[in-house]
């Protein structure tokens, strides 16, 4: 799942390491060492993703040492980071990236491919993360090739880490994607070791097909059904960001069913995901749609008389909490606080065993730029960036050729409001946090829709256990 | 006749400009309407202090009518009612004992026109001129007022901050919020959190971030959505008023009712600024009528003509803080608690002018 | 001009408030285009509201049409209060303008301008922040010098509803600079391919350029006092982007720069057409245009207030309990609507009553309108005092026109305007397609049996401008015709006006100067063959500056083609026949440039008439009937007016009438024989 593995927890200068911190990083050392320990015995169910990982690493002694040299070496400069005090043990996206393992050559390229869009926020929300990979992972293994003196069900499985490894340089992977990964290898583990490759490969693709129907658009559709009880003909609905199944919920229950209803989206800075909703949304002639930024809740609450408010989830944590897009908090505590009930539509796959009580202390940490930006943007990946800011620095270089011109372009700009905070950087105490998740409360949900039924939020627990024993 | 049309010329560009908005912001409009009283008291005709008086709510009316969503100008007209009101009694508490009692409210609402009329030209009618003149130094004071709000407001923040606070404001277009902060950092250190106030005042967090990191405040700006988030962690939150009601509620920039409503739920203590001319003698019974709606191009894009007609768009530029989820309101006379704003409102207005129109 | 004070920030405004084009006829044969509401307020405020919050100082309206009613309302309006933030405010009527050109030509010969100026349309709706675009202007005027104009343009999209379908334009902007090297008109968006022709020598010394087919020209342009001296000079310019910005873009000999300014925040837009006045109007009302929202009360006497879903109110409305107004909706003082109607997305006027169960849906109803119950109307406009009976139907497109009475129980179709009185064919802009079949379209028809108004036909090209709203665009070319649109009230009024408001410094001998010289240009085209364009173009030069009519042109044309005819036949070197044929048949078609619609159809004839009687009696006749026959054969004449003039007493009182009559007796036969 998305949290920071120890191969990629920053090192930060040994001096400025608080002591919670450093206790932090032995114990993780230590995780590591016993994973390593591990070596050989077949997966137990109940390993974390992240030992179980570390383990697969090490499943191929050179690489791993290799890369944890790697990592060991990649220092990130302490001034570079501006991140709030607070928020201090959250890794930024640059310290990611210098983190990650140059390894690119043995990653495939629809994995390269997927990690690029997943950064610059071109595949977003969990679940189409989580189909995405596995959509890479069946192209990943079809192209594999066991080498000689290795065995599929080792070999392949250290193969994909390297792949994963790759894929949480673009962002932390999400729970469902970690669910799907545990599974997957979990999966290839047992798979017998008399069968041949190409039958191996064969039977692994099939499987995470089915994955993907059964857990992704069959759960949906189940869902879909639950839900759609709940909106009726003239319904008024909240629903905040852009979430599939809601999107599928809403266009079944207008397409379909035939109810015409209104739909509040709530949006926010700076991904707009809402955006991409009401554009699906709009298109349906029978739902009437409305977008609001996320500082007209109280109007919106105030003015329109809602019936539901409907959520996605990125996950729904074992203690009944509802870990989704940063905001959504918000949104359920001032539903609730109107006595407008909240439902969470939430695939099963997407329930983690964790345990967390604030926002603060696990979370994803985005760009601090998409913040500053006072506009819409265009992400651009991290290796363009790069490459633009090279040109950039270049380009003071020749600017004689159109003397004149360029000056009148810069007064132009400076005519045209430069943003006022374009030096941020230079600014000591100014931080800009873009933490991407939040933690919702129990009490405000008032229930949560799987496929499974619909249940209040404190029975996730119960729901991980029953899934558990039937996977 | 000549200086009738004079004054009334003025109060027409005055509210074209109002209406234009190119007079804009509480402090600016207040003190605006200081100055334009003042042209007008002074190039105005009137015979008695009945007819005065009249004059005055009746510009008021218009003023509030081209803006209604801008309170201060009410607020002032009202101040000076009550300066004129307050001059008007002890002139004639002074001539006719006569007189005295008929300032009461309740006999104002019974007594009719005809009998306070000659009344009224009969005791005025000498001291006009000094009527004006006192008028017009009383509304100085009262730009003197307006002036020295932040000065007055700055003194409480030792009482409210303390060492190492984190202090969360949804209100970065208040001038009110800066100095106090700015003011604070003098003698305190803290951290503030500064919500981005997209999309109608994404430019001034950003000034406002500049000048606070620039004192070495420890500054961090957070998007909209991430109040709940870090609530938890927030010591107070400080918001700035527009404009205050008598029932302890507030009209302040859109977002900042959940602010407020997540504060409310982690406990955490909310105290508003404001100067004492953004208290309004009115009750918010209409939430339509105090809320701006802005402009739709900031939430969408106008050129995203996929959206645009195609969804509804709202930007409301203001919200209602109801008073259960503010904790204090800080003036320039001091603290208080929201129940107790009527009092307040009551001393610096007459019960009669409450309604103008 | 009049003020010397030194306020170096003194701005002057030229409002354009004729738009030179039909698209909105009927609706325009009455009022102008400027006054139309939109969202209740005539649109012409909404640009000098504009001018306003950019503290212009000195405003200037050019009116043609309607100059009357454009300059009564502005003399009723709070513009010229002492309040008012312009410190002039003055109508010019340039009554003889017919088109961008020629009123730039006036605003030139009249020694308006004095420095810079911000020429506008008086249909702009836009919160653009004027004081940036100046800034820019300044900055641009100091670095080029030859610098002479801003365009201000707003980024939208290809299709956007705001945005021109009929005329988008297509730009090409240097990247930077935003420094426009090419514009092009470019066909209305009805499906078809289309091409933007660009010269190579263009773009040579271009590093980066954006070609731009997603902005709304909003006809707000900052001008420097070169440009109406630019369109003195080339008097052939007509339209302000196709001619004069094209011209002097691809001018080799002017070399002059033309920017633009390209706003994405700000709102401005131009209402040019059916698709855009709703486009507009929804506009405003969903408040992409704030703060020019109804609830700020633009013109004083209104008390509109918000509320939520974007719905707003004047005081004295009477909503009956169970009626639903939905969203985006504006209702006007003193409106009723009845139980169990629903309103959507509209603007309902003052005083307008709408009846019970009656389904208003995107639509506009203006002033004093009445509604039947249980009708519905759909993306439609009734126009002011209009009356639509009970469960009646109109259809996406319907215009209702000023006045006119629906029956009940009627439906309009797709896309009809219906006009109350007949739009008598001078009435009816200059569009010489014009059909005239006495077309005795019983009202009951379309009206039903108590219904008055009738079928608006209008010009074949201008077929389903409105479709719009909700159809496909059909083309609306806009030629020379269309951009010449004048109307009735303008037309009577012309001649009166020329000579004594108008034009009063138009003297006699400046009368005479121009017949002598004109029919001086003519013969010497004649003489020496000239092609007719370089004719046309002296013609022209001399009317607009010696300021006269184009009768007077029309006198002077014929005066010098008669002449010639006569000496030929005089001369006996060709027969009355072949004279005619032999210069009219070449020399007619300056007519075309004179001749606009049937007034002056009537004119040239009297004039022809005139001329001939006073030759030899022994061949008078005989020219009238042979030029009469060039000129109709050349369709300079329609058979209709010939008929007109036939049997008009002044016709009858000059004579030279006989050999005419047999052959105006074969028309009328060939006629019936067609039928």
């Amino acid at each position: 799942m998305s949290e920071p593995t120890p191969a990629t927890v920053p090192a930060p200068a040994d001096t400025k390491l608080s002591n919670k911190e450093l206790k932090e990083l032995k114990k993780k050392e230590k995780a590591a060492k016993r994973a390593a320990a591990k070596v050989g015995s077949s997966g137990s169910e109940s390993a974390s993703t992240r030992q179980k990982e570390s383990r697969d690493s090490n499943g191929k002694p050179p690489t791993a040492t290799h890369i944890k040299k790697q990592l060991n070496s990649a220092k990130i400069i302490e001034s570079d980071r501006k991140v709030p005090t607070m928020f201090g043990h959250l890794e930024t996206r640059e310290q990611r990236i210098s983190s990650s393992p140059q390894i690119a050559s043995i990653v495939h390229p629809k994995i390269l491919a997927l990690t690029l869009k997943i950064s610059t926020y071109k595949i977003v929300g969990s679940t189409a993360r989580c189909q995405a990979m596995l959509e890479a992972f069946k192209d990943v293994i079809s192209s594999y090739q066991t080498p000689d003196n290795a065995s599929l069900q080792r070999n392949l499985t250290s193969h994909l880490s390297h792949q994963i490894e790759y894929l949480k340089t673009g962002r932390p992977l999400s729970i469902s994607m970690g669910n799907a990964i545990r599974w997957l290898k979990q999966r290839i583990s047992i798979i017998p070791i008399d069968l041949s490759d190409e039958v191996a490969k064969k039977q692994v693709i099939e499987e995470i097909d089915l994955y993907i129907q059964e857990k992704i658009l069959y759960s949906d559709k189940v869902i879909t059904q639950f839900a759609s009880t709940h909106i009726q003909d003239g319904s008024k609905l909240l629903t905040y960001g852009h979430s599939e199944v809601l999107k599928k919920l809403f266009k079944y229950c207008a397409v379909e069913e035939n109810k015409s209803f209104e739909i509040y989206i709530i949006d926010s800075k700076p991904l707009f995901e809402g955006k991409k909703l009401a554009r699906e949304l709009s298109a349906v002639p029978n739902i009437k749609c409305h977008y609001n930024l996320i500082n007209s809740l109280s109007t919106i609450l105030e003015r329109s008389d809602i019936d539901f408010c409907f959520l996605g989830a990125h996950s729904m944590l074992s203690n009944g909490r509802l870990y989704s897009r940063v905001g959504t908090a918000m949104i359920a505590m001032a539903s609730k606080n109107k006595n407008i009930p909240v439902l969470v539509c939430c695939e099963s796959m997407k329930f983690s065993d964790k345990v967390q009580l604030d926002s603060v202390t696990l979370n994803e940490l985005g760009d601090s730029e998409d913040v500053i930006n006072t506009k819409p943007f265009v992400k651009t990946g991290s290796n363009l960036n790069q490459f633009l800011i090279s040109l950039q620095s270049k380009e003071p270089k020749k600017p004689q050729q159109q003397g004149t011109k360029k000056d009148k372009k810069e007064l132009q700009l400076a005519d045209n409001e430069s943003p006022v905070l374009n030096n941020w950087k230079e600014l000591k105490p100014l931080n800009i946090l873009n933490v991407l998740y939040d933690l919702t409360p129990p009490e405000y949900i008032q229930k949560v829709i799987t496929e499974l039924g619909a249940l209040p939020p404190s029975s996730v627990p119960v729901i991980l256990r029953e899934y558990k024993t039937n996977a | 006749m000549s200086s009738t049309q004079k004054y009334e010329v003025l109060v027409d560009s005055f509210i074209s400009k109002l209406k234009r908005r190119q007079i804009t912001g509480s402090y600016n409009v207040a003190t605006a309407t200081c100055r334009l009283l003042m042209r007008v008291i002074s190039s105005s005709r009137w015979s008695s202090t009945e007819e005065f008086i009249n004059l005055i709510r009746g510009v008021g009316c218009k003023l509030i009518d081209a803006q209604p969503r801008e309170f201060a100008t009410g607020n002032i007209v009202r101040r000076v009612l009550a300066i004129i009101r307050d001059e008007v009694s002890e002139d004639s508490v002074t001539q006719s004992a006569n007189n005295a009692p008929y300032n009461t409210s309740m006999f104002q609402l019974l007594s009719t026109t005809h009998t306070t009329k000659p009344q009224g030209t009969q005791a005025t009618k000498q001291p006009n001129q000094d009527l004006r003149s006192v008028v017009i130094q009383g509304i100085r004071e009262l730009i003197d007022e307006i002036a020295s709000v932040h000065e007055n407001i700055e003194l409480m923040t030792v009482d409210l901050i303390h060492e190492n606070e984190v202090l969360l404001t949804p209100t970065p277009g208040s001038q009110t919020v800066l100095n106090f902060l700015l003011k604070a950092s003098l003698k305190r250190k803290f951290t503030v959190l500064i919500t981005e106030s997209y999309p109608n005042d994404i430019n001034e967090c950003h000034s406002f971030a500049k000048k606070l990191a620039e004192m070495n405040i420890e500054t961090v700006i957070i998007p909209d959505s991430t109040v709940f988030a870090v609530m938890s962690r927030v010591g107070k939150v400080l918001i700035g008023a527009r404009s205050v009601f008598a029932n302890g509620g507030c009209v302040t920039a859109a977002g900042v009712a959940t602010v407020c409503e997540c504060a409310k739920e982690h406990r955490t203590p909310v105290f508003a600024v404001a100067g004492l001319y953004k208290f309004s003698p009115t009750y918010p019974f209409d939430r339509d009528s105090l809320i701006e709606v802005g402009n739709s191009g900031k939430v969408l894009p106008y050129e995203d003509s996929d959206l645009v007609g195609k969804c509804e768009v709202t930007n409301p530029l203001f919200d209602y803080v109801v008073p259960e989820h503010i904790d204090i309101y800080i003036t320039n006379i001091g603290g208080f608690s929201p129940n107790f704003i009527y009092r307040i409102v009551l001393d610096n207005y007459k019960a009669e002018d409450v309604q103008l129109g | 001009m009049k003020k010397d004070d030194i306020e170096e920030q003194k701005i002057q405004a030229i409002v354009l408030t004729d738009s030179f084009q039909t698209r909105f006829m009927p609706l325009t044969a009455i009022r102008p285009r400027c006054l139309l509401p939109l969202a209740n307020v005539p649109l012409i405020e909404y640009t000098l509201e504009f001018l306003a919050q950019a503290n212009v100082s000195e405003v200037y309206l050019m009116c043609c049409s309607h100059a009357d009613q454009v300059q009564q309302y502005i003399d009723d309006s709070k513009w010229v209060h002492p309040s008012s933030p312009f410190t002039k405010i003055q109508t010019i009527m340039s009554l003889e303008s017919r088109s961008v050109g020629d009123a730039m030509r006036d605003v030139d010969s009249r020694g308006l301008i004095t420095g810079d100026f911000v020429l506008v349309s008086g249909d702009v709706v836009t919160n653009l922040d004027l004081s940036k675009v100046l800034a820019t202007h300044k900055q641009r005027k100091a670095a080029d010098r030859d610098y002479i104009a801003t365009m201000v343009l707003k980024q939208a999209s290809e299709l956007h509803r705001a945005r021109s379908h009929i005329e988008p334009a297509c730009f090409i902007l240097e990247k930077g600079t935003d420094k426009c090297l090419y514009y092009q008109d470019i066909p209305p968006v009805n499906g078809q391919k289309t091409s933007v022709n660009i010269d190579p020598e263009i773009l040579q010394d271009v590093a980066e350029f954006d070609i731009r087919n997603d902005l709304i020209d909003c006809h707000v342009d900052i001008c420097t006092p070169q440009v109406p001296t630019i369109f003195q000079e080339n008097f052939d310019y007509q339209a302000l982007r196709s001619d004069f910005v094209k011209g002097v873009l691809s001018s080799d000999l002017l070399k002059k720069h033309i920017y633009a300014y390209v706003t994405g925040d700000e709102y401005a837009a131009r209402v040019e057409s059916w698709q855009t006045y709703d486009g507009i109007s929804q506009d405003v009302l969903e408040r992409w245009c704030y703060p020019i929202v109804p609830e700020r009360n633009i013109i004083d006497d209104q008390t509109y207030t918000y509320e939520s879903k974007h719905i707003y109110k004047e005081q004295n409305i009477r909503l009956s309990q169970s009626c639903k107004i939905q969203s985006r909706v504006v209702i006007g003082n003193d409106t009723f609507i009845g139980d169990g109607s629903k309103v959507q997305a509209s603007v309902i006027g003052r005083h307008c009553r709408i009846g019970n169960n009656v389904l208003v849906e995107n639509s506009y109803i203006w002033e004093g309108a009445v509604i039947g119950d249980g009708s519905v109307i759909r993306h439609s406009i009734v126009a002011a005092d209009a009356v639509v009976g009970a469960n009646s139907v109109l259809n996406p497109g319907a215009v209702i026109g000023f006045g006119v009475r629906i029956d009940d129980n009627v439906e309009i179709p797709h896309d009809t305007k219906i006009v109350k009185e007949k739009i008598r064919k001078m009435d009816d802009s200059l569009s010489l397609s014009e059909e005239e079949d006495e077309e005795e379209e019983s009202d009951a028809s379309i009206v039903g049996p108590n219904g008055v108004g009738r079928l608006y036909r209008e010009d074949v090209h201008e077929d389903g401008q409105y479709g719009g709203m909700i159809y496909q665009m059909a083309q609306l070319s806009v030629s020379d015709t269309s951009l010449a649109s004048t109307t009735v009230a303008h037309q009577h009024r012309r001649k009166k006006r020329t000579q004594s408001t108008t034009s009063a410094y138009l003297s006699e001998e400046e009368d005479e100067q121009f017949d002598k010289e004109a029919i001086a240009t003519v013969e010497r085209a004649m003489e020496f063959n000239h092609d007719i364009d370089t004719a046309l173009l002296e013609l022209n030069t001399l009317r607009m500056s010696m300021n006269v009519t184009y009768h007077e042109v029309r006198v002077a044309t014929s005066t010098a083609l008669v002449k010639r005819v006569d000496h030929f036949i005089e001369t006996q070197t060709l027969g009355a026949k072949e004279a005619v044929e032999k210069i009219f048949r070449k020399w007619s078609s300056l007519f075309d440039r004179q001749v606009f619609d049937n007034e002056d159809q009537l004119d040239l004839l009297i004039i022809l008439q005139t001329l001939c009687s006073q030759l030899d009696a022994s061949y008078n006749s005989v020219v009238l009937l042979w030029i009469l026959v060039v000129l109709y054969d050349e369709e300079i004449i329609e058979e209709e007016n010939i008929y007109k003039w036939w049997h008009s007493e002044k016709s009858k009182e000059i004579g030279a009438r006989d050999r005419v009559e047999k052959w105006i007796e074969w028309l009328q036969e060939a006629e019936s024989e067609e039928e």
